[in-house]
């Protein structure tokens, strides 16, 4: 009875495949998952939360949040130029500059992770991404320099819904994790 | 044509890089996945990255070329934009006294690592997210899921944690843990969850 309703459950969790940080067809043992009751069973229904947890809206136009900055980096917006710390919230169409030696990491809403690296420049022309049905697209734009990204929901939401340019070429983003560099 | 292009490419194994181009990795947790370079104008493909540590040149003018890349020339050139990925997400799961706001015990005591968690955080942002199960009717439940989500966002903050990061909302019954009838009491689906980036 009780290992009917957890393969219920693993069966939901798997079809409904919501977690950009997960890909179908896998078990979500990664994600640091605390739970305040039995362990054992709630390993398993911990993994299953995190098909119900992600229908949240952004904070308000925010489309991501910087986690890291390691020496100078700017964001420009409307003809400003912003300081970038930790916790700064970044909106489509913003700018991210880093200068030499400079690093910056972002956590975007549909947990997307990105890593800028030194005397970089890109920009996020597109961000759209709707909390309920997980669907968005993303088009982030590298005009010199050097970015790690984890894909997150949006790019499993749709056929090529994240993409990335540099000045020669256009790609689709299927997953997961890889490096763009512009010379 | 494409296939010709990366079937010659693959059986050259390099240490070095080109200029411009993109990198696929493997990922600390799930499959692969894959990259393709589009036509810009027709949104084909061109050429699919699907393998770990395969390397497509992007450089103007020319076809696009793959190669595999030494695991440790990529670790050299990347390592260090690697390292700099923000971590990934962590979810807090807290569960609830039937009908109540009130947390069992165990979920109580796991209060202060939630709060030590987001603290240790640079730049963190936190999501509460309150269910209930499906006794009692929705609208009930709407208010009660509210109430449990708030409940936690209070004692964060009353913890000392910054109010603006943090956003509280409630699901009502809807999106049960544990998929029941209507009016089953399921202590998995009377929950909160804390999710923190």
């Amino acid at each position: 009875m009780v290992l009917s309703r957890l393969v219920r459950i693993m069966a939901r969790t798997i079809a409904a495949n919501q977690f950009g940080l997960l890909p179908a067809q896998t078990s979500p043992p990664s994600l640091n998952i605390q739970q305040g009751m039995a362990t054992m069973r709630l390993t398993i229904f911990s993994a299953a939360a995190l098909t119900a947890l992600l229908p949240l809206p952004a904070h308000g136009a925010g489309i991501g949040r910087v986690k890291s900055v390691v020496g100078t980096a700017t964001v420009e917006r409307s003809g400003q130029k912003l300081p970038v710390k930790p916790g700064f919230v970044l909106e489509q169409g913003d700018r991210i500059v880093t200068a030499k030696g400079g690093r910056v990491g972002i956590t975007f809403n549909d947990n997307s992770r990105f890593a800028t690296g030194p005397n970089s420049r890109m920009s996020i022309p597109d961000f759209s991404f709707d909390d309920t049905t997980h669907v968005g697209t993303f088009t982030t734009q590298i005009d010199k320099g050097a970015i790690a990204i984890i894909s997150g929901q949006i790019a499993t939401s749709g056929n090529d819904a994240m993409k990335v340019r540099t000045p020669s070429a256009l790609l689709g983003v299927r997953g997961t994790r890889f490096v763009v560099e512009v010379k | 044509m494409r296939a010709l292009l990366t079937s010659l490419a693959l059986f050259t194994f390099t240490s070095g890089c080109s200029g411009t181009g993109v990198t696929l990795f493997d990922n600390e947790t799930a499959s692969v996945g894959s990259v393709a370079v589009l036509d810009p104008k027709s949104g084909r493909d061109i050429a699919v990255l699907d393998k770990a540590n395969v390397q497509a040149g992007l450089n103007q003018g020319r076809p696009v070329s793959t190669k595999i890349m030494s695991k440790d020339a990529l670790e050299q050139r990347y390592g260090a934009l690697l390292a700099g990925l923000p971590e990934q997400p962590r979810l807090f799961v807290l569960y609830f006294r039937e009908g109540s706001t009130g947390l069992v015990d165990q979920s109580s005591a796991l209060v202060p690592e939630v709060f030590a968690e987001v603290q240790r955080r640079p730049g963190a942002d936190v999501q509460i997210v309150g269910h209930t199960d499906t006794v009692g009717d929705g609208i009930a439940n709407d208010d009660l899921s509210k109430q449990r989500a708030a409940i936690v966002q209070t004692l964060l903050v009353s913890m000392g944690l910054e109010p603006s990061i943090v956003r509280a909302t409630g699901k009502g019954e809807r999106e049960p843990l544990e998929p029941t009838g209507n009016d089953v009491a399921s202590v998995f689906n009377r929950r909160v969850e804390v999710f923190i980036k």
